[in-house]
């Protein structure tokens, strides 16, 4: 044991890999900070420099942008209300209000002590759990994944606030949005109406930014002349005490992003979302989440952060990627002639150790770039509006382009900024409709394939311990919601 | 005047009308069913239709709801409200030129004369702030994508030139 530690030290303490971790930490926060630019686009660019490299070297670089990457994405969400990727879609919902009040490097700070934080714990997991959650992994089937979603959606209730019906309203249209495209089980249209650009479905980016970045723009310019400059929004940084009181919510939202990180195909953005409505349904005051809560921060980014370790799991232990960039990393170690899986932990331990303590190193890092980039980038948050919004509206057009090489997608985003702009008037909130739009996919897709497997006896569907445990979650949590709505409407 | 109770049931109307247009329009000419279903929930309609009929369901609660309510808070109205439906007309209509002329002009030209309107639109009057503006963020964005995230960008009648760069 300790002859193998010392080797993969050896493989691990160079300066090439410090040099080169730290990098892709630096072009993962750059990336994941520019809307439309993806994580997995990231990575992807990077791979190619992957192939001369060693192989510790290399899949360090691809770890380091990956990590950075999901952090990166909550620097835009917070100051424009531009989530940069997916998983951050969360920390519009508190991140922006926070930035608004003029606590944007408050909210900024809290977000890198989660997303560092909740890395930490998701690579010490990695270490010590990998064999145990890969087997825990395992046993979910399409059954236990609808069910998982079907607590998930639950949170749509919390980010409604009073506007309950209309919280409702918007996850109906957000989950019809979400099954325009091919039909997965039987490859037939659906409202694709013979245009060819709606057969893939809606990609995300170009929803997302034109439901959250281009209402608030529309809006700025509509807005009342003498309401419209607000100066010195960065303000101060999160203190040590703001730390402690969201240290629960982060240690929460780690193992929530760790457990479902640990599930091939989840992702971060419904560990972000379960993590925030967990945290709301424990919080004293969940009536101030969604409207600049600084535990709402904490506990999307640990959300969405403690899956960045864990999605290693059934990658190291199992073979089998999560998600795509630990897909792209499977690549980078079989171009390198290594195949993840239990045969690697016989016959390249040193190796994985060493990438182990690379991983370690990266949350170190992490919070480092991060606090370097918090520092100038919060400065994006002095900028005069008038100047800013047209600025941000441009970059926007380019970040959606960007997605996909399509100008159809930047017709989307402005599409769906009036739309957004439309719900903004009537009152009906944005959050539930993306948060059903991102999950919608999943509740239908596994619903389908569970009835399918199960020849349609949806006695399948409380047929684990699994499946059991979430409708009893689902149950306890819509109870506590609806008590809390009717006790506020009583307190009103 | 309009209240915000008129406002949440024209809300909970146009909900139950887009619903029943989902229903009775959309799905039936919008989704193509295979010849041969297993069963129900299979179908490709099966879920599109389930939402469907929540949502008119939601629509209708909300309309009853507001109804039997107390006429709340007045919404703000008038002389703002005409300022802005101009600003707002103005500005879908920037927009709107933006994304037509976007494939011929392509993203640098095309950007900088609108971000030129956005600017002038947003307050701002002093010209060499306007032209600086315009003219450095696409030019800037453009060079990342192309150069550094080795993204195509469409550069349209500037082709010439920024292939140059």
């Amino acid at each position: 044991m300790l002859d193998t530690l010392s080797t993969a030290f050896t493989l691990f303490a160079t300066l090439d890999n410090a040099l080169v971790l730290l990098l892709g930490v630096i072009i993962g926060t750059v990336v994941g900070a520019i809307p439309g630019m993806t994580t997995v686009m990231a990575v992807a660019l990077v791979l190619p420099f992957t192939f001369s490299m060693q192989p510790v070297t290399g899949i360090l670089l691809l770890l380091g942008v990956y990590k950075g990457g999901i952090y990166g994405g909550s620097i835009t969400a917070i100051l424009i209300n531009t989530p940069g990727t997916v998983a951050a879609s969360c920390t519009v919902l508190d991140g922006y209000p926070l930035a608004q009040r003029g606590e944007a490097r408050r909210a900024l700070d809290i977000a890198l002590y989660s997303s560092c934080i909740a890395d930490f714990i998701s690579n010490l997991s990695l270490i010590l759990f990998a064999g145990l959650l890969a087997s825990f992994a395992l046993k979910f089937g399409s059954a236990e994944f609808f069910t998982l979603i079907v607590f998930s959606l639950t949170i749509i209730a919390g980010v409604s606030g009073k506007q309950l019906l209309k919280g409702f309203a918007a996850a109906c249209m957000g989950l019809l949005l979400a099954t325009v495209g091919l039909d997965l089980i039987y490859g037939t249209n659906r409202f694709v109406f013979g245009q060819i650009n709606l057969m893939s479905g809606f990609t995300f980016i170009p929803v997302l930014i034109g439901l959250f970045a281009v209402p608030e723009i529309i809006n700025y310019f509509v807005s009342v002349e003498t309401s419209r400059e607000k100066s010195k929004l960065a303000g101060i940084g999160a203190s040590l005490a703001d730390l402690k009181q969201c240290l629960k919510t982060i240690v929460r939202g780690s193992v929530i992003g760790v457990v479902l990180g640990a599930i091939p195909g989840i992702g971060g953005a419904p560990a972000a979302f379960l993590s925030y409505s967990e945290a709301r349904r424990n919080s004293k005051d969940p009536e101030k989440f969604g409207k600049g809560e600084l535990e709402g921060v904490a506990a999307a980014e640990s959300g969405n952060n403690g899956v960045a370790g864990a999605t290693m799991i059934p990658l190291l232990a199992l073979g089998i990627p999560g998600d795509i960039i630990t897909a792209i990393i499977l690549g980078a170690f079989m171009i390198h002639g290594l195949r993840p899986g239990p045969l690697m932990f016989e016959q390249n331990l040193s190796l994985i150790y060493a990438i182990f303590m690379g991983i370690m190193l990266s949350s170190l890092f992490l919070l480092i770039v991060g606090k370097i980039s918090i520092r100038t980038i919060s400065k994006i948050a002095d900028i005069p509006r008038h100047l800013l919004f047209p600025v941000v509206l441009i970059l926007c057009v380019f970040g959606t382009y960007a997605v996909n090489n399509t100008i159809y997608d930047v017709g989307i985003m402005f599409a769906m900024g009036l739309f957004g702009f439309g719900m903004l008037k009537l009152g009906i909130p944005a959050a539930p409709f993306l948060i059903a739009f991102i999950l919608g996919p999943l509740f239908e897709d596994n619903f389908r394939q569970a009835l399918l497997i199960s020849k349609g006896d949806y006695g399948v569907f409380f047929s684990s311990g699994i499946c059991l445990f979430f409708w009893a979650m689902t149950i306890l949590s819509v109870g506590i919601l609806i008590w809390q709505h009717t006790a506020g409407k009583k307190h009103d | 005047m309009w209240t915000t109770n008129k406002r949440d049931i024209a809300t909970g109307i146009l909900l139950m009308l887009m619903a029943l247009l989902l229903v009775f329009v959309l799905i039936p000419f919008g989704v193509v069913e295979p010849k041969k279903v297993k069963f129900a929930a299979l179908s490709p309609s099966y879920y599109p239709r389930l939402v469907g009929y929540c949502l008119l369901a939601i629509g209708g609660l909300i309309v009853a709801t507001r109804w039997l309510g107390h006429n709340q808070t007045e919404a703000e109205s008038t002389p703002q409200q005409s300022r802005s439906s101009a600003v707002l007309l103005l500005l879908f209509s920037i927009l709107l030129v933006f994304y037509w002329t976007l494939p011929l002009a392509g993203f640098v030209l095309g950007s900088a004369l609108a971000l030129a309107c956005l600017l002038l639109l947003a307050g701002e009057r002093r010209p060499l702030m306007i032209l600086t503006i315009s003219i450095t963020v696409p030019s800037l964005l453009y060079l990342f994508f192309t150069k550094v995230a080795n993204i195509p960008i469409p550069a349209g009648v500037l082709e010439p030139w920024l292939n140059r760069l």
